[in-house]
């Protein structure tokens, strides 16, 4: 981990994947990483750790082979004085041994406090959620994303208080720098649960100047990094990825950017005068919990979430609280134990036939974006054929679906990309092909599901786009989103609702 | 799921190598190819006609079996869909009860019982020609094969319907029969049900040659293995071929006999070894698909 400038490139077969020059890691600094999912950001920082399997990449560092680099005494010791905390933390965690064991495995047990860090970045530190989800064996629905994300920031805390716990009992030279690679570390957390991350982090950091790559596409970081830690702003720094000719390249992300376009971002004014045209009654039961609505900005609904046409809803909770689950059961695809909505005049509830959603609202009053492209998009099937499916009359041909593409993707991008399968495309492109489906519709109600994860600044102003576009013909848009820092400013506080749980077992974290 | 992986070329002289089923698919057209060549310089023109028609027969009999399987099965399994999503409860047990009482009935069995009712229909004169007495034999032979294409497919829209991407598309006013024919199985089942008719054509020519060797003493006073169209497992069962088997037997005690074989019991040994061939082969390419795909 020496040199402070990567020349690196990784390939797969014949197909260059990532060629980045002169990528600036330097050492005692944090590097926050930015850009679309899936056109290498995590790559790269496997590449920098020596995780990546050689069988199944090309990979020169430096000019270095893979093995000549893994094995030179700078990655060996930012291996082993450091810590990868993976995108995903499912992926990460050992799902035969408890949370807390694995809080307490291997180095991490030289802490003096192994559960110290975790309580750190829990709200209600060991009080509330965090002793109940130590003992379980994380499987892929418990505990929530956002904890398992927090219990592995926890992890990487811990290893950096050893690092510094071993630098301070030294008593001569210092130990060998670690890396410290955060890949997108606040992908499932709301913005308070990501500002505690983030504070904990440079708190550990201004102790002692750690080397750490942060990748993440939250670009709402920059403005809260920006504002509270400022003071130590020669100490971090912000790049970004694009893609450039089929590769993925890297060049500096200047803050002021993005700050002025937040800057100039303007509320909506709330629209109340039209008829609701999706209602949903104040209390919904499911998973034995009482979930409620509230508005923050003292709308007039009370305990109903009210959508109108021409409307963006922004509907806000803290992480696993239950935000996706109401929108499922919105959509009818989720039943619960009592709810009540109200859809274009029609009342629906918990013992209503599935199959009304089916014959009449799903791809005719209402439709939804998904959180996870990934996961909703066929991956066997064409760019083309996921918007032709639709049978939309205006995107019956190619040339339809051209001009369908041209309103999330760049002109140039569209060529080669209409016949590509989805498994083809980056995150990004996934998350905007995800959208445009959505949007192709036309239907009167649109659910959008974290419609900004996974993409980068441009597709982000782009999508805001499409979303204001939307409105102005009058589809009513109810949204979910962690992107506090964006929606926030965009949506009126009349249209703000949040969801809380009123089991008083259960309580956000 | 799926074997390929994204960008990585697979240099030619690998090929093989890395794809067991083409290397297998080839050794045996390769083989059938050299024994045609072998039995066209040493065996008589009758004996060489009737083989030729015996593989024939059976492999188009094995694969009109498979493409009928094919179909019913992918229709029984819409349907048991069809009654499980709409909740009919008392039509998808009596369905599901009538498969399982076919399902167990041994195949052998089954397909005897089948031949009978040919026989029957051969008498009465209501199946004639070649080509309706194979369709015939090999409806019967489906019948008890296909329940392995209900299973499967069966298992594919379960395993699909459990991901997000069947309920972003409803969600989309898709129907759901598109998205079960085109989106699921179409587009994400292909090497499942290639791989699984590979196997099937395997099953079927076991079935038909096993079944045909089975019923060569006659179905009746007038219908017999002679009025039936010849099959690898009817020649299996004539008395030249049995002759030549059990020169076979005579070769183990008696060396002289072992140059023999090849040019003077041509008949038997060529139509046991395209039998057994024909299966290895077949089990290797199935096998070799679901290497390559990972099934």
């Amino acid at each position: 981990m020496t040199p402070s400038r990567f020349d690196i490139s990784i390939s797969a077969g014949e197909r260059l994947l990532v060629d980045v020059h002169a990528f600036p890691i330097q050492e005692g600094a944090i590097t926050f990483l930015f850009g679309e999912s899936g056109i290498g950001k995590s790559l790269i920082g496997k590449a920098l750790f020596g995780l990546l399997d050689e069988s199944e990449f090309r990979v020169r560092v430096n000019g270095m082979s893979y093995a000549e680099y893994r094995e030179s005494a700078g990655a060996r010791a930012a291996r082993a004085n450091g810590f990868f905390m993976f995108q995903e933390p499912s992926s990460h965690l050992n799902p035969l041994l408890t949370l807390e064991g694995q809080m307490k495995e291997g180095t991490l047990a030289r802490a003096p406090d192994p559960l110290g860090a975790a309580r750190e970045l829990w709200r209600d530190g060991d009080r509330g959620t965090l002793p109940r989800i130590l003992p379980v064996y994380p499987k892929a629905y418990r505990p929530s994303g956002g904890e398992k994300q927090r219990l592995l920031a926890a992890m990487a805390f811990t290893r950096m208080d050893i690092a510094f716990a071993d630098a301070v009992d030294a008593s001569g030279e210092p130990g060998a720098p670690g890396l410290f690679v955060f890949d997108e570390p606040t992908g499932s957390l709301d913005r308070e649960a990501r500002d505690r991350f983030l504070d904990r982090l440079f708190a550990r950091f201004r102790l002692r100047h750690e080397t750490i790559l942060l990748i993440t596409h939250d670009y709402g970081m920059i403005s809260y990094v920006q504002s509270r830690h400022r003071d130590i702003g020669k100490d971090y720094r912000f790049m970004e990825l694009f893609v450039s000719a089929g590769s993925a390249r890297t060049r500096e992300f200047d803050p002021a950017r993005f700050l002025t376009w937040l800057g100039g971002l303007r509320a909506e004014p709330a629209v109340t005068a039209k008829k609701p045209l999706l209602r949903v009654e104040g209390e919904i039961r499911v998973f034995g919990r009482v979930l409620r609505f509230s508005q923050p900005g003292g709308g007039t609904g009370r305990d109903a979430l009210a959508v109108r046409p021409g409307e963006l809803v922004y509907l806000k909770a803290g992480s696993g609280i239950g935000k996706t689950t109401v929108a499922k059961i919105v959509i009818g695809l989720q039943n619960a134990d009592h709810f009540r909505l109200e859809i274009d005049g029609v009342r629906l509830g918990d013992v209503s036939p599935r199959q009304y959603w089916r014959r009449h609202l799903w791809g005719k009053k209402m439709t939804m974006a998904f959180q996870h492209a990934d996961e909703s998009l066929n991956p066997r099937a064409s760019v083309d054929d996921t918007l032709r499916i639709l049978n939309m009359k205006t995107i019956q041909d190619r040339k339809g679906v051209a001009m369908a593409l041209a309103r999330l993707f760049d002109t140039g991008e569209i060529p080669g990309l209409t016949g590509k399968k989805v498994w083809q495309l980056s995150g990004g492109q996934k998350q905007r092909l995800n959208l445009l489906r959505a949007f192709a519709l036309e239907t009167p109600l649109i659910i959008l599901d974290e419609p900004l994860s996974a993409l980068d600044f441009e597709s982000i102003d782009r999508v805001l786009g499409i979303m204001r576009d939307a409105r102005v013909r009058g589809r009513a848009i109810l949204l979910i989103s962690h992107n506090e820092d964006i929606f926030d400013r965009l949506v009126s506080p009349e249209s703000v609702y949040s969801l809380e749980s009123a089991d008083p077992s259960f309580s956000p974290s | 799921m799926q074997g390929e992986r994204p960008g990585v070329r697979i240099p030619l002289s690998g090929l093989l190598a890395e794809r067991k089923d083409l290397l297998w698919g080839i050794l045996w057209f390769g083989g059938l190819a050299l024994t045609w060549v072998w039995l066209d310089v040493y065996l008589n023109a009758p004996a060489r006609i009737l083989v030729g028609a015996a593989c024939i027969h059976t492999f188009s009999g094995a694969v009109a079996a498979v493409v009928v399987a094919l179909v019913i099965g992918w229709g029984t399994a819409l349907f048991l869909h069809f009654l499980e999503s709409t909740r009919r409860r008392g039509a998808y047990l009596a369905v599901s009860f009538a498969l399982n009482l076919l399902r167990s009935v041994p195949q052998i069995v089954g397909m005897l019982i089948g031949y009978v009712i040919v026989t029957g229909l051969t008498l009465n004169e209501a199946l004639t020609s070649d080509t309706s007495l194979i369709l015939a034999t090999s409806l019967v032979t489906a019948l008890f094969v296909f329940q392995e294409v209900v299973d499967l497919i069966r298992e594919r829209i379960r395993h699909f319907e459990s991901l997000e991407f069947v309920s972003a598309l409803l969600v989309c006013g898709i129907p759901s029969r598109v998205i079960i024919n085109r989106e699921i199985l179409l587009k994400n089942s292909m090497p499942y049900l290639v791989q699984k008719s590979v196997a099937l054509f395997g099953r079927a020519i076991f079935l038909i040659c096993s079944i045909d060797f089975i019923v060569s003493v006659g179905l009746s006073a007038e219908v017999s293995l002679s009025n039936l169209p010849v099959t690898l497992g009817s020649m299996l069962a004539k008395l030249d071929s049995k002759q030549d088997i059990l020169a076979i037997g005579t070769a183990f005690t008696d060396l002289r006999v072992v140059p023999t074989l090849f040019v003077e019991h041509l008949q038997g040994i060529s139509v046991a070894f395209l039998i057994v061939y024909t299966l290895l082969c077949v089990y290797r390419i199935a096998n070799g698909l679901m290497e390559r795909y990972r099934l």
